[in-house]
């Protein structure tokens, strides 16, 4: 096991390196003059955009630029905004905002998808089954901007429940952004675990459990749900590493400061950096997570085992 | 605010299209901004909340984008300031007076009252090592180009000289400016954020200091500035001037869409916004009853063209494409009519502008734009350039289809571009066709309307329009003594422009505001601010 681990871990750079790069050249190659527009309507000196240029090394043709920039992350410097703000500083302010957004999301989807999917494999076919499969189908098929402003003009501005934008009443904030970044995943758990297991209750060794008179709960909970976790919990690990970059339009609705809009606003203004700084930290919360999964299917279904 | 006022009204019985109700609301409140206007403020003003978008940064010579300006427009008092509500004047801030007798040498008089909020003075001095400090080309400040008429300003750029020559402290009270050439707009140029004063500290870390800047203005910052978050100002007791804040404190609210701050005012969780969401504005009515105002700003949108391609060289032609466009339909067809349509370069809200300065030029006459643009021999295809944003796209279609159906045009292209390649192009003189742009006035001076963006070689002269007697109008308007002498002058060289059309004006852009119930007298500048700092607090 540890054997395996590390030489995942050792993958890692490789994955990082060439993620990093081809990220640089995109932003590289976006068009137009990005110290230019930093003036707008408002032409900058010849000799202010010149020492702008020289201070982000823009004049440099790419593999200079990127070999800079990763000759300054060696030694932990990160680079800065083109006004001067260090990356690090964005990181370490949104970073946070953006974990605790994921987190509660991810919490509603297992709490919601997992009970939903759980009783709707078990009631198959009644009530509770299509209500869960009918509402799932809504969900998922309601845009998610229009979840957003339903929620947040439902409970946000006529009952006033919870703050309309902003950070400022910590958990409370979190909870409708939360559940609009995991309304879709949620829909899609319930899903994927009810025909996950609906396939397993059919299966040989949770016949012979129930057989040899075990309680329902427990063949059920220890036996049955274990392996039909196994594709849910792939998908989770998954979907929490897009939360992470791809919450730009709930960050931007309820006015949250994180990595997401960062990210597309660094990407307008093309700066490199910035943009490179986050992504490859997402990379790496992307594949660490992806190890995370691999190393729980282990604990979930016996039959696994890495060397 | 009365001439404003006026006008305002005028705009809104344009506006045929808009609901009356809306057209009364919008008028009807009066220059005061208020209801009943004797409203009771609560005791040592209150706080108020206001919307803001994120500061591209805070350092005065650096800001030139609207979020940092407002926030900084609180923080700091120039030499001289504009006094928004009545006349646009520019009325004394730190400079207690100033006089020049060939508009080349200004002495300014500064009072001895201003401090800055750590304690230390404002004195001529400060001024001296500010704007050095701003123009050193090292420290890349975006401002730095607005010191460009004063004596040295080259020298410095580049590298031959380490201060500006014109700048001197003859004593601590006493300022001298000399320029290049005569310039009688000065005093409105020194209203702008890049001549703030700065305390010594700046200049050791500016990127540190522009966290929580210290001013020397009407409010002074509490705490940080959380970037995306809030940033919060308290009344800097202190200050000297005829007309201190009014709210005790300041919470600026930073939202990343306008959707949601809208919103919040809508639940009272904020008090004050100055950016109505365009898909808003017709719900106004019903979300906000009176709390809502709209005014005319000096934010000009226009359609260039590229005068240095031989399609677009003929004025001729340049005159038709403007007289074939319908601006009263198009305001009403894209916007419900809640914009101005532009018949001048000069926007209105200035005393210099004039609604109809433009004449036949700008009135719709299909038969003869077709006429002038056949004689003229204009192109029966055409390219249009527009970067691309909210509603841009959508607006510049409509001028197409006006052109295609009033000149005879055979094909319409567009190009959208984002807006960094959109500069690039337009530096480059690489557009072969009209092409979208705006221009906002940074100090209210006819001069700024004009000079940056229609003299040869001019900086943002993205027509690459060059005219002789255009520029030596300017110039002579330059060098003529602030008031009806030089405001004349001016007017002629708006003229020139629009019997020449180097550039066709659209519109100017109205702005709407809305506030919660616990504010009142709010009113926006035509910068765009909002005078957040004279509003009253009604409710703690």
């Amino acid at each position: 096991m540890t054997r395996y681990i590390l030489r995942r871990l050792l993958q890692f750079i490789p994955v990082i390196l060439i993620a990093t790069f081809i990220i640089y050249a995109m932003v590289f190659a976006i068009p137009g003059d990005p110290i230019r527009a930093l003036g707008g309507d408002r032409p900058m000196s010849e000799a202010v955009q010149q020492t702008l240029r020289d201070q982000y090394n823009l004049d440099d043709p790419l593999l200079i630029q990127y070999f800079k920039y990763m000759a300054g992350v060696a030694v932990g410097d990160f680079g800065t905004t083109f006004q001067g703000r260090p990356v690090t500083d964005i990181i370490v302010q949104r970073l946070p905002v953006t974990l605790y957004l994921a987190f509660v999301a991810v919490i509603i989807q297992i709490i919601i998808g997992v009970i939903a999917g759980t009783l709707a494999a078990i009631f198959r076919d009644r009530f509770i089954d299509r209500l869960v499969q009918v509402s799932s189908v809504l969900v998922v098929a309601v845009p998610i901007l229009a979840i957003a402003f339903g929620l947040q003009f439902v409970f946000g501005l006529q009952l006033g429940w919870f703050p309309i934008a902003g950070i400022g009443s910590g958990f409370y904030s979190y909870i409708l952004p939360g559940f609009v970044l995991a309304s879709v995943s949620t829909a899609l758990v319930a899903r994927l675990l009810r025909n996950s297991l609906v396939e397993t209750l059919q299966s040989d060794y949770v016949r012979t459990a129930t057989a040899k008179g075990l309680k329902r709960s427990r063949v059920v909970g220890r036996h049955a749900m274990r392996n039909a976790m196994i594709p849910v919990v792939t998908f989770i690990g998954a979907d929490l590493a897009t939360m992470l970059g791809g919450a730009i339009l709930t960050e931007a609705i309820f006015n949250l400061p994180g990595i997401g809009q960062e990210v597309f606003r660094a990407i307008q203004a093309q700066e490199g950096t910035v943009v490179v700084g986050i992504v490859t930290l997402l990379v790496l919360f992307f594949v660490v997570v992806n190890l995370i999964v691999d190393i729980a299917y282990a604990f979930l279904d016996p039959r696994i085992r890495y060397e | 605010m009365r001439t404003t006022n006026h006008r305002r009204r005028g705009a809104g019985m344009a506006a045929a299209g808009m609901s009356a109700a809306l057209v009364l609301s919008a008028c009807g409140g009066g220059g005061d901004g208020g209801d009943d206007g004797e409203a009771e403020a609560v005791d040592g003003g209150g706080t108020v909340s206001a919307h803001n978008c994120e500061p591209q940064n805070l350092q005065p010579g650096n800001s030139t984008e609207n979020c940092g300006s407002r926030i900084l427009d609180q923080l700091y008092t120039g030499l001289t300031q504009v006094d928004y509500s009545d006349d646009v004047e520019v009325v004394p801030g730190v400079a207690e007076s100033w006089e020049s007798d060939d508009n080349v040498t200004w002495t300014l008089e500064l009072s001895d009252e201003y401090t800055f909020h750590n304690g230390d003075p404002v004195d001529a001095n400060t001024f001296v090592e500010s704007w050095n400090w701003v123009v050193d080309p090292d420290n890349a400040q975006q401002g730095a180009s607005f010191f460009d008429k004063i004596a040295g300003f080259q020298d410095v750029v580049d590298g031959d000289a380490d201060e500006l020559e014109g700048v001197t402290a003859v004593d601590d009270h006493t300022l001298e400016i000399e320029l290049e050439e005569p310039f009688g707009q000065l005093p409105q140029m020194l209203t702008y954020s890049a001549f703030y004063p700065m305390p010594s500290e700046a200049f050791e870390d500016m990127d540190a200091f522009q966290d929580a800047p210290i001013g020397n203005g009407r409010y002074e910052m509490d705490g940080e500035w959380v970037r995306d978050t809030e940033i919060n100002m308290n009344r800097y007791e202190d200050w000297p001037g005829e007309d201190p804040g009014k709210p005790e404190r300041i919470e600026w609210q930073i939202y990343s869409d306008t959707n949601t701050a809208y919103q919040d005012v809508q639940a009272g969780n904020l008090d004050l916004l100055g950016e109505v969401p365009p898909n808003r504005i017709e719900n106004l009515e019903d979300d906000f009853g009176d709390n809502f105002e709209r005014y005319q700003t000096s934010r000009f949108v226009y359609m260039g063209l590229p005068t240095y391609d031989d399609d677009f060289a003929d004025a001729d032609m340049r005159r038709a494409l403007s007289m074939a466009l319908d601006r009263d339909e198009l305001n009403e067809e894209l916007f419900d009519g809640t914009y101005t349509p532009a018949r001048s370069i000069l926007p209105p809200t200035i005393p210099q502008g004039r609604e109809d300065a433009c004449g036949e030029n700008c009135e719709f006459d299909a038969d003869a734009a077709a006429e002038l643009y056949e004689e003229a021999g204009g192109p029966s295809e055409l390219t249009l350039w527009t970067d691309t944003g909210v509603g841009n796209e959508e607006y510049v279609e409509a001028l197409a289809n006006q052109w295609q159906q009033n000149l005879g045009i055979d094909s319409v292209d567009f190009e959208m571009l984002e807006f960094a390649q959109y500069l690039d192009l337009l530096e480059e003189e690489d557009i072969g066709g009209p092409y979208r742009l705006g221009w906002l006035l940074a100090y209210p001076s006819p001069q700024y309307a004009m000079e940056p963006l229609y003299t040869s070689g001019a900086p943002s002269n993205r027509a690459g329009y060059a005219s002789e007697e255009f520029d030596s109008k300017i110039d002579e308007a330059n060098r003529a003594d602030e008031g009806e002498e030089a405001d004349g002058l001016y007017q002629e060289a708006e003229d020139i422009l629009l019997e020449d059309m180097p550039v066709i004006p659209l519109w100017f852009q109205d702005y709407f505001v809305v506030h919660s119930d616990r504010v009142e007298d709010a009113e926006m500048d035509l910068r765009t601010y909002i005078t957040v700092d004279q509003v009253t607090v009604t409710e703690e």
